[in-house]
């Protein structure tokens, strides 16, 4: 899967989990950039992404994970 | 007549750091938010804990490296659960990655559906102060000063640090008072008119309390 459609299913889930239809995310985007991302809806949109690109995220994947940039590396080496 | 000694705790000391996080959680009700949000029983969400503080991640209050222990006797009765909430590394996320690791993904579905109403009191931990997050004495040593001697302890091995900050239910009015006689002042308070709210945590008003630290020159 290409890095852009990763990126582009990444943001609808994104944009589901904070419920903010305009959110655009980037790499450097961490939980300071995003209005409501806090570890409730950390621990739905790990679960949400898992879901949605079939992949399941061992520990040390989600300790790497400290912006989005991490978060679609990870991906990307899951898929 | 004995003396308390404090020690940082170690995997030996990991049923009594459960017990601390789930008591701290009650808040001095019976309601565990852990099980009213995960929809988990209250042993099941024990036995997770336990698996948590044994993978040793540091940074949050699932981590054995956060805590000091107050011993009488060779007895474990107090802990403080603390550290230095960093900009880079939000504890937030340390404790939800381990949440996420080992709670079912039912678990996780439920708690999906009532975040908006748990969020409402949600408070941020004070970047760069010693937050301390998991208080918990034996009912038979509080008054003893075990949270001062903690605390100080805590404070000890991080010098660097100017603030300190810890967040309480507005009903835990004990606590509130051991606080405010150590040198915490309240200064944020969230609260919730959701009728629901009181089904998942111990009360609908959160305090944040913080104390500056006073450096010699």
């Amino acid at each position: 899967m290409e890095e852009k459609v990763i990126i582009a299913k990444l943001e609808r889930i994104f944009r589901e989990v904070f419920s903010n239809e305009s959110l655009i995310i980037t790499r450097g985007m961490s939980a300071n950039d995003v209005e409501g991302w806090n570890s409730l809806n950390h621990m739905i949109l790990v679960s949400e992404i898992e879901k949605a690109f079939a992949i399941r995220f061992k520990l040390k994947d989600l300790n790497k994970m400290h912006n989005v940039g991490d978060m679609i590396d990870i991906i990307v080496s899951k898929l | 007549m004995s003396e308390y000694n404090v020690r940082e705790a170690t995997l030996n000391d990991v049923d009594f750091i459960v017990e601390a996080i789930i008591e701290a959680e009650k808040s001095g009700s019976d309601k565990l938010s852990y099980s009213a949000v995960f929809n988990l029983s209250e042993e099941k969400i024990k036995k997770i804990f336990r698996r948590i503080l044994l993978e040793e991640i540091d940074g949050c209050e699932f981590s054995i490296t956060s805590y000091l222990v107050a011993e009488i006797d060779n007895k474990v009765v107090g802990a403080i659960g603390s550290w230095v909430e960093r900009q880079e590394a939000p504890s937030s996320f340390i404790k939800s990655n381990l949440l996420t690791y080992y709670l079912p993904k039912s678990s996780i579905l439920y708690a999906s559906q009532k975040a908006k109403i748990t969020s409402e009191l949600y408070i941020e931990h004070v970047k760069g102060a010693l937050s301390l997050v998991v208080v918990y004495i034996n009912q038979e040593h509080r008054g003893k000063r075990l949270f001062e001697l903690l605390t100080n302890a805590h404070i000890k091995r991080n010098e660097d640090v100017q603030e300190l900050s810890i967040q309480v239910m507005a009903n835990n009015i004990y606590a509130i008072r051991s606080y405010e006689r150590y040198g915490f002042r309240k200064c944020l308070a969230k609260k919730s008119d959701n009728e629901q709210i009181m089904q998942f945590l111990p009360y609908n008003e959160k305090i944040l309390m913080k104390k500056p630290l006073k450096k010699e020159l």
